[in-house]
């Protein structure tokens, strides 16, 4: 049977992957944050994953406004590295857990998760902006999974966390013995748009990740306009996050957190242990 | 067509477009001409050609696709952040400098990690 051996959240953004591939990692403003992300890779290297789930969201780059699914999961052998708009990025195609990704689909859709199956999927910063920090040459097979923070109607955070919930349930129900860590991406602060551009709300997200780590799921009380007003427009994607957590057990505890605010973002990164019941 | 008309989707279609570099150098090569192939209206054509980024904000286009219309003339996030604020890119800049100076106490980095303090 499959296990749940880490929950790893972490943010994503255009400017980590800039960063990645000018070979700018150890400028003094951002070695902190590749530190913390080197921090999280050795950790999860530690937990010996077979396969990761990958939550994260879209940004108009896969998906498009003719139909965008609130929730979709990628069950493709491998998936495509997108062209945001400066070309692709130098990355091999991500090999994908198809056999994983199937059973997911199914089980979500049994536990009433009407989610949509993605046959070809293009990995957008969502993905490519944290992932090679985290695993640089794709030894793991993945299976992403997008929720939709971008086209309105948004599926609310309660939602998310019961994609979550019937995520961490699939995992469990996977015959093979394999051992599968839950990243979601995205968040935490930020803000892209009108007066307020580039504001960081550093008071919330710190709270955001005492919440995560000693009460999850009353974050799954707000509403995206809660995270919105909290954390700024954009910072929603931190439902992403609560996915994550709401496929660990109940039982389980964050192991450490890094937090650096800085530019536009309040980048974080934070992984979690999952437990067992006493 | 009223001067006012503005089709959202359209724009959006434009902009998504833009992911396919030869799209960007025909936008390069004549940004109106590129904008016709697509029915933007008439002030939807007109926020486009001005590169007015906070009018087609407030019109309802994603910045998750302006930003590929920033990829495709050579404008950063920061620079249409900074005309959105109403700011010189300067300007941001000290707002963005001081933003990290105040916020640092709040981060928590690995202890080799944290960044000296000024």
């Amino acid at each position: 049977m499959a296990t749940i051996v880490a929950g790893l959240g972490c943010s994503h953004a255009p400017s980590i992957a800039h960063a990645y591939d000018s070979g700018n990692e150890r400028s003094p403003a951002l070695a902190p944050l590749f530190d913390a992300f080197a921090h999280a890779a050795r950790w999860l290297a530690e937990r010996r994953a077979d396969a990761l789930v990958v939550i994260y969201n879209d940004h108009v780059d896969n998906y498009f406004f003719d139909a965008w699914p609130a929730f979709s999961v990628g069950v493709a052998a491998e998936y495509e590295i997108a062209d945001e708009g400066w070309g692709p990025r130098r990355f091999p195609p991500v090999p994908g857990h198809r056999a994983l990704a199937r059973h997911i689909a199914a089980h979500l859709l049994e536990r009433g998760i009407d989610l949509t199956a993605s046959h070809r999927m293009q990995l957008d910063h969502g993905f490519l902006s944290p992932m090679p920090l985290i695993d640089e040459h794709w030894r793991v097979p993945v299976v992403p999974l997008t929720i939709n923070v971008v086209l309105e109607p948004l599926p609310t955070p309660a939602r998310c966390w019961a994609l979550g919930e019937a995520l961490g349930s699939a995992i469990a129900s996977y015959a093979a013995d394999l051992r599968v860590a839950v990243i979601g991406t995205g968040g935490l602060s930020h803000q892209l748009t009108g007066s307020d551009f580039g504001k960081v709300y550093a008071e919330w997200d710190r709270e955001f990740l005492a919440l995560l780590d000693h009460a999850p799921q009353t974050l799954a009380r707000y509403t995206m306009a809660d995270f919105a007003r909290l954390g700024g427009e954009h910072s929603i994607e931190v439902v992403q996050w609560l996915a994550m957590r709401a496929a660990l057990p109940a039982v389980s505890r964050m192991e450490f957190s890094y937090y650096y605010p800085f530019g536009l973002m309040g980048y974080a990164i934070a992984g979690f242990r999952p437990g067992t019941a006493a | 067509m009223k001067a006012d008309d503005i089709d959202v989707y359209e724009i959006s279609r434009l902009l998504y477009s833009l992911r396919d570099p030869a799209n960007r150098e025909a936008f390069r090569a004549g940004a109106e001409a590129y904008c016709r192939r697509f029915a933007p209206g008439p002030r939807g054509m007109r926020l486009l050609l001005a590169r007015d980024w906070q009018g087609l904000v407030d019109a309802g286009v994603s910045v998750y696709l302006l930003t590929k219309l920033g990829a495709a003339t050579g404008v950063s996030l920061l620079q249409m952040g900074a005309k959105m604020r109403g700011m010189s890119d300067e300007q941001f800049q000290r707002f963005l400098e001081e933003q990290n100076r105040r916020n640092r106490p709040l981060a928590l980095l690995p202890d080799e990690a944290r960044p000296p303090r000024t």
